[in-house]
């Protein structure tokens, strides 16, 4: 117990000091299992991200578009590898991580709980829903953990893609024909409030922040990222003639802050426990390519202790 | 969505990004093989341009010993218990930037681990790293020169990949030309 | 000065090559998502992206040979045809099948690639020849990717030969049709802008003869002879196009 105090506070000291914890460094246990589960959480939400995206790829309206959403969802494939090979040199396989998933034991970033419903979405999710991550990224690229720093610092780097070209498709259609118009501004009363809901519960309801900031894992509240959005996104909404679907939304000078109404956190929990619209068919469709590429990882597998000399 | 490759095994993969700068460690892939290793790893590492070389090794080729290990036997590695005679090619990478990753210094001649992490540690004594690896020559199979127009140029010519190809900063520019501070909803 | 002749042969000429890429890259984009592996969805998005990206600049050549807008006609090609107006082989427009059948089916394509881009580099017709060299630097890396597959498959368990021989029993047949048509034409091949599709089709049938073989898969025997006009298609072709369309439909006027 003693060596474990000392221990703790030597780790506590590194991190203070600015420090990365790799891989085969002492950490505690708990350190450990906060980042498994954040890491291989934010890993799921890049896989499961790429399905409403990459939905409209065949129906993309030009080809540079289609070129660009390819791109993008390439990119969210990549992510997720990052992630979780980063989560791998914490102990746990990446088989286990799916497993979780599929069974419904690991969560993902409740955003990609919702459909897709036109091609405005597309460009909503890259302009809010990417925005959005990019601030919790930025966040976590200063993390303890070196290989999920690392990871973030290098997903970070290809992110900023992502929010612009959704931002692209949001000022074209904004200024486009009034049915462009009324596209987007329907996705974005569909859209505004879940993406609220993804920097988590107010700071009053989250009880892990403090060990968080702590240990170096989390440097702001939820509260304060979501600030930084609305104050960032209202204002560019309001220059494009849209409007946000919140009647209490009112900047206040005093703070600078624009105040938003209260978020309707019934919803959020409902979604997140599996009654979203689209929580069933994500699973699903995972389940479905997991069973049926059986035979392939099957294959390849045989290949190589037939073939190949692996050492 | 199919990500379940159980039983692949895992590579690590390191990018040199021009031909003058060292390979580092940017990650890992998981694959069946070495030469599908290197395919997935330019297809999920190099979708951007920087890059001329890249490597990928079965990560149980890696022996790595960090720093407060080192510390705690007394800046040494502990002895082979049965030595292998022929020495062989091992490349040795150190983490020398508190948030930065494995980066390549050099080459040992050894006939082990070991014994190559105790001539890593000695021909390379004026540095101080927090990680070491050495990894040996013969596990890391390596892009080739002539795979550098296949493999690593299409990327530079995506150019709609790169943040900077999307002018919305200008856009949005010429249309907030009032204050901020403009009341709710509206 | 090009004779008309020449150039209405040319302009079909890249009509087809830009509905091959283009409709081939469309159905591995619905891989996307649901590949077997993570890798693959990844390196399947990436074959689909450099095909479009194919797709655009043959098109852009037909924009300049018809004297129209290069940044406007691609997509006027791409989004207001109809489907009997496209001009692709039929086999890159059935269904993705199953992972062998869309593996399989993909190595068909990059060789014939490889080994059209390897000539086509040499074209009298400068814009063909540059477009041509630019092109094969990614189709060397697709054909590497997906030969590599196919051997993995075609070597690797029971049923995954099993799935490998069904798809090439399936797909060799249709596949030359990638050379046929009026597309290729005297005139092209005479001129040097093209080659001729005779050597091509046998290049390609004698590489893929002997590399699927190591891959223990037989070459049906009964294979070329028909000459399949590119301008029939099954009603997969419709359903496809009717969805590829459907946004850029809505609003024919908008720019997205």
């Amino acid at each position: 117990m003693e060596e474990n105090e000392s221990q703790l506070a030597v780790f506590e000291a590194r991190i203070a000091r600015g420090e990365k914890i790799e891989p085969g460094d002492w950490m505690p246990e708990e350190y450990r299992r906060q980042l498994v589960r954040m890491i291989s959480q934010h890993a799921h939400s890049e896989i499961v991200g790429m399905l409403p995206e990459g939905a409209w790829i065949t129906r993309a309206p030009s080809l540079r578009r289609k070129m660009i959403l390819l791109a993008k969802v390439q990119d969210e494939a990549g992510h997720g590898q990052y992630l979780y090979h980063a989560a791998e040199t914490l102990g746990v396989s990446r088989e286990e991580m799916i497993a979780a998933l599929l069974s419904r034991r690991a969560k993902y970033s409740n955003i990609f709980n919702y459909p897709t419903l036109t091609w405005a979405d597309v460009g909503v999710i890259g302009y809010l829903v990417d925005f959005a991550a990019i601030l919790n990224q930025t966040m976590l690229a200063r993390c303890s953990y070196g290989p999920y720093a690392r990871a973030m610092v290098r997903i970070c780097a290809e992110e900023n893609f992502h929010k612009k070209q959704g931002q692209d498709i949001v000022i074209r259609m904004a200024r486009g024909t009034p049915r462009q118009k009324a596209m987007v501004q329907d996705a974005i009363n569909r859209w505004w409030w879940p993406t609220l809901m993804m920097f988590g519960p107010h700071d009053s309801d989250s009880p892990n922040t403090p060990v968080l900031k702590r240990w170096g894992i989390k440097t702001r509240t939820n509260d304060e990222l979501r600030q930084t959005f609305v104050n960032q996104i209202a204002p560019e909404l309001h220059a494009l003639q849209l409007t946000v679907p919140d009647p209490d939304l009112r900047f206040d000078p005093e703070s600078g802050n624009w105040q938003i109404g209260a978020i309707d956190w019934d919803e959020f929990w409902r979604v997140i426990n599996g009654n979203g619209p689209c929580n069933q068919e994500r699973m699903q469709t995972r389940l479905t390519a997991h069973v049926e590429g059986a035979w392939v990882r099957e294959a390849l597998a045989e290949f190589s202790k037939k073939h190949l000399a692996m050492g | 969505m199919g990500m379940t490759d159980t039983q692949l095994p895992r590579f690590q993969v390191f990018l040199q990004e021009t031909p003058d700068s060292p390979f580092q460690d940017v990650g890992s892939v998981h694959a069946p093989d070495a030469e599908l290793a290197l395919l997935n790893a330019r297809d999920v590492f190099v979708r951007r341009p920087e890059c001329s070389g890249l490597w990928v090794t079965p990560v149980t080729s890696i022996y790595a010993r960090t720093d407060q290990e080192l510390a705690a036997q007394g800046g040494r590695d502990d002895p082979d218990e049965a030595g292998g005679q022929i020495e062989e090619s091992y490349i040795v990478f150190a983490k020398q930037k508190s948030a930065g990753s494995q980066v390549m210094l050099g080459e040992v001649l050894a006939a082990s681990p070991k014994a190559a992490l105790r001539a890593a540690l000695e021909n390379f004594n004026r540095v101080k790293a927090f990680t070491w690896w050495v990894v040996p020559a013969r596990d890391i199979t390596r892009s080739a020169p002539e795979d550098t127009e296949s493999m690593f140029a299409p990327a530079r010519e995506k150019l709609f990949r790169q943040s900077t190809d999307f002018h919305t900063l200008t856009a949005m520019r010429s249309l907030q030309k009032e204050p901020r501070g403009l009341g709710a909803g509206r | 000065m090009m004779e008309n002749k020449a150039r209405e042969s040319l302009c079909r000429y890249l009509l087809a090559s830009g509905d091959d890429e283009l409709i081939l890259g469309h159905r591995n984009s619905e891989w996307c998502g649901h590949a077997p592996l993570l890798e693959e969805d990844i390196a399947f998005a990436n074959l689909a992206l450099d095909e479009i990206g194919h797709a655009a600049i043959w098109y852009t050549l037909l924009a300049d040979l018809r004297r129209e807008n290069r940044d406007s006609y691609p997509d006027r090609l791409v989004f207001q045809r109809e489907a009997q107006d496209f001009r692709n082989a039929t086999l890159l427009e059935l269904p993705n099948g199953d992972w062998a059948f869309s593996m399989l089916r993909q190595y068909l394509f990059d060789l014939y690639e490889m080994v059209r881009l390897h000539r086509l580099a040499e074209s009298a017709y400068e814009p063909l020849s540059e477009a041509a060299q630019k092109i094969s630097r990614e189709e060397f890396y697709h054909h590497r990717h997906t030969s590599a597959w196919v051997r993995r498959l075609g070597l690797g368990t029971e049923e995954s030969h099993r799935r490998m021989q069904e798809a090439l029993d399936r797909a060799w047949p249709l596949a030359f049709q990638l050379f046929s048509g009026p597309e290729v034409d005297d005139v092209l091949v005479y001129s040097g802008y093209v080659p001729s599709a005779g050597y091509l089709q046998e290049a390609w049938s004698e590489a893929a003869a002997e590399f699927l073989e190591k891959c223990q898969l037989k070459v049906p025997a009964d294979a070329s002879g028909k000459r399949i006009p590119r301008d029939q298609h099954t009603p997969y072709l419709n359903v496809l196009v009717d969805e590829m369309q459907s946004v850029a439909r809505l609003d024919p006027e908008a720019s997205w």
